[in-house]
């Protein structure tokens, strides 16, 4: 019995014992490296861009040091319980010839280190867009490891730090109440589009396919509004849409399904219901050879109010609810074609069918000269509560 | 032990696929004919593995230094093992440095690379040195408790919003024929069964060979979503930007009603693990094949002190398990330090180079050098594959009579078993 108590644990020793022991004492010293304690880290929100304040240069060679960006960071004020309006926040802010070389300025200046594994959003002020491209605004972004891909990209108006410093008095947690309108998860505005980081990129490469940003503008001091959107070629902000076309663009780029058409003076409110409509296009070749993009337009809604008249006569009002559709439809493809914009990847259906480069550069030429047509089908398959 | 062990050897190289080289590879020829790689690569390994599994069934019980033990003479077969050695250590190191790399920039960000890399080494290393059987069901554990993190991904797919399959069909419009190197890195997600030219020794190979087929088309069928996902999730250019496009892949996946909103983390933490696994395999092949070269006095004597143990304790199982594979004490006891190095000199060797050479390498040049490397090694994918074919060939040809008629009484008995 002694003997067998003497050999259990140096069989144990004399096994795989010592490399195990080995690699725990060696995983000790990496949580030095790595993982910084909770309360010693600065967690960044969200990241806003905005054009450097020029500064006089006093004289020529001054030019070229001149600051490019302003970057501030909103970072959370951690809190032991969450409650509505408590959501405490601290804006930094540090201007830079590049956005890393500001979130640089921006680190001696808070105890914790920064961590941007929690920043969701993601503001680029209007202005900026206008003069910077895109693809070098969104570098630093898309190549730091720790932040999301799925992080949201939004313009702000008028400067990203205005926005960044809202404060809605519903939010709980800090810049949690603009992700939630940005990313879909709470309200289902038609206006408001999602552009997660990595899908603007994509776009910015992609050939027949541009990006677009929602704009989030202030109203007062708290509050802000999602309304219009940006569109970009593949360098700059080129064409900003306003709110009607902005919901109206959302459901041709099936983003949202939610939207409404109506003539309040005539008498009714079309509501188009969020799972029953839809939206997509087809490139079709002429017998002529000119190229048309048909689009096919499924309307299923619901009248949500009327003014005035009765409802008597569903056929007129869908007559009507067609004629709007696709008058909007025309107008909005038409400035996109003019614009030589693309965001909704009518060049990319086309390389399906065409996938050669040089197919594609033809398209290209012929772009603003492609013809448009509208197939809608609409019906009202519910007047809400009331028959009439 | 049975078959099924195939399963995870397969597994453990195809579900890799996301840490490490291949996807760069393959998508930087995304438009000249990738698409036809994986065709052409899936044909080619579906009869080379059928070949290779329908030889080794003349073997049983036996793995590949065995069988050239018999049938070529040691001249040759030394350097032909110590170049099989080298493509195995190869294999195994370029894994164990991604995954210290992947996880040193994704998962532990500000960490340094090299110390996680120390601690994963070890960790293989000590799982290396097991015996054979216990490796396979080291192997059959872990993989089955990953497989619900890997298949995470498939899931969130399903929920996240503008992943445009249209992509593919543009890829695929454009055709093109693949070159060697494409065709090498398509292999890959194959090349997982080669390791059955050790595990030959502890696995059974009674099974019909219309199963490994139908696995076989599951891999490529499972590869054919995993090479698109990130072609429709990150745009036909964009793609290629990516050092890990299958990581970045991971990261841009959501699921909205999950408890983490992020797919990453246990999808990334699930992949990182077969690589580890990969590169225990690798390293367990290489321990045991280097093993296999000592010479005949020094094989003996180490034989006589574990098997003299092991025929004591157990001599009705002694015979059922294989003699060969490590198991063996670090630190024995009865012997002088001198003697019990020398006993392990093979393990010795592998955890210098593990614990020196390959940090300070990993620690010296940039990664895009193991890139180069990785292309280099899977250049040499195809003829080594049919260098291991041919060396089956010419063995099962030399012993076709003897063999033929072993074959037959193993048959028997293996039917008698059964029923």
């Amino acid at each position: 019995m002694q003997k067998s108590q003497i050999v259990l644990p140096s069989a144990f020793i004399r096994s795989n014992f010592l490399p195990l022991l080995l690699a725990f004492f060696l995983s000790l010293i990496t949580a030095g490296c790595a993982y910084k304690d909770i309360d010693k880290r600065a967690f960044v929100m969200s990241i806003g861009v905005d054009p450097a304040p020029e500064k006089k240069p006093e004289a020529e060679d001054d030019r070229r040091d001149q600051d490019v960006y302003e970057v501030t960071l909103k970072v959370a004020i951690p809190t032991s319980d969450i409650k509505s309006g408590e959501n405490l926040f601290v804006l930094f802010s540090a201007t830079g010839k590049t956005i890393a070389e500001a979130i640089q300025k921006v680190m001696p200046m808070i105890e914790g280190n920064l961590d941007f594994s929690h920043t969701k959003i993601i503001f680029f002020s209007k202005s900026l867009a206008e003069d910077v491209k895109l693809r070098d605004l969104i570098d630093w972004f898309i190549r730091m490891e720790t932040i999301q891909d799925i992080a949201l990209v939004a313009l702000a108006e008028p400067t990203a730090k205005d926005v960044l410093s809202l404060s809605p008095p519903t939010e709980r947690l800090p810049a949690n109440s603009l992700f939630t309108a940005l990313d879909g998860s709470g309200t289902t505005a038609p206006t408001i589009a999602h552009s997660p980081l990595i899908d603007v990129y994509r776009r910015l490469y992609e050939p027949g396919l541009d990006p677009s940003l929602p704009i989030v503008q202030t109203v007062g001091k708290k509050n802000y509004k999602i309304t219009r959107a940006a569109l970009f070629d593949k360098e700059r902000l080129k064409l900003i849409l306003d709110p009607e076309e902005t919901e109206w663009f959302n459901f041709l780029a099936g983003s949202t399904s939610n939207v409404t058409l109506g003539d309040v003076p005539k008498g009714y409110f079309f509501h188009v219901d969020p799972n029953r409509a839809s939206s997509r296009f087809t490139l079709r070749q002429t017998p002529q050879g000119k190229l048309t993009i048909v689009w096919h337009l499924d309307l299923n809604g619901s009248i949500d109010e009327r003014q005035g008249k009765p409802v008597s006569d569903k056929e007129k009002i869908g007559a009507e609810v067609r004629r709007l559709a696709e008058q909007k439809t025309r107008d909005l493809t038409e400035k996109l074609l003019q614009h030589r914009l693309d965001p909704l990847g009518f060049g990319f259906e086309y390389r399906t069918r065409k996938p050669k480069k040089k197919d594609f550069a033809a398209f290209q030429k012929m772009y603003p000269q492609l013809q448009i047509s509208v197939e809608t089908r609409t019906v009202i398959y519910e007047t809400g509560n009331l028959i009439r | 032990m049975q078959p099924r062990f195939i399963i995870y050897l397969f597994a453990v190289n195809a579900l890799m696929n996301g840490i490490g080289f291949v996807p760069r590879i393959l998508l930087t020829g995304r438009h000249d004919g990738a698409y036809a790689a994986l065709l052409g690569a899936f044909l080619l390994n579906l009869f080379i593995i059928l070949f290779i599994f329908r030889l080794l069934r003349r073997f049983p019980q036996k793995d590949l230094s065995s069988i050239l033990a018999e049938t070529i003479p040691p001249l040759l077969r030394v350097p032909l093992m110590i170049y099989f050695v080298l493509q195995w250590l190869i294999a195994g190191s370029l894994s164990v440095i991604m995954v210290a790399e992947i996880s040193a920039k994704y998962l532990n960000v500000g960490a340094s690379g090299l110390t996680i890399l120390y601690l994963f080494i070890i960790l293989v290393l000590t799982a290396a040195r097991l015996r054979s059987d216990r490796v396979l069901f080291a192997l059959e554990l872990s993989f089955i408790m990953t497989l619900p993190l890997l298949f995470l991904i498939v899931i969130a797919t399903f929920t996240t919003q503008g992943i445009l399959w249209k992509s593919i069909v543009i890829l695929l419009g454009e055709g093109g024929l693949p070159d060697w190197e494409q065709l090498s890195a398509a292999s890959y997600v194959y090349i997982g069964y080669i390791n059955i030219l050790l595990f030959n020794k502890v696995i059974q190979s009674t099974f019909r060979l219309w199963k490994l087929i139908i696995g076989i088309m599951v891999i490529f069928i499972l590869y054919l979503f995993l090479f698109s996902l990130p072609i429709a999730l990150l745009g036909t250019e964009a793609v290629a930007h990516y050092h890990y496009p299958w990581v970045i892949t991971a990261d841009s996946l959501r699921i909205e009603h999950a408890p983490i909103e992020r797919a990453f983390y246990p999808a990334l933490i699930g992949y990182l693990n077969i690589a580890l696994l990969n590169t225990i395999v690798h390293w367990h092949v290489t321990l045991e094949f280097l093993k296999s070269l000592r010479p005949a006095s020094g094989q003996a004597r180490s034989t006589q002190t574990t098997g003299a143990k092991e025929k004591s304790a157990q001599s009705t199982d002694a015979k059922q398990k294989p003699a060969q594979g490590g198991g063996m004490p670090l630190l024995p006891k009865k012997e002088n330090l001198w003697q019990s190095l020398m006993m392990r000199l093979e393990f010795w060797v592998l955890a210098a180079y593990g614990l020196t050479l390959l940090p300070f390498v990993y620690n010296r040049l940039p990664i895009d050098l193991f890139y180069e490397l990785n292309r280099w090694w899977l250049r040499f994918l195809l003829p080594n594959e049919l260098l291991a074919l041919l060396l089956l060939v010419w063995s099962a040809w030399r012993t076709s009579g003897s063999a033929q008629q072993k074959q037959k009484r193993s048959r028997r008995k293996r039917h008698t078993r059964t029923a």
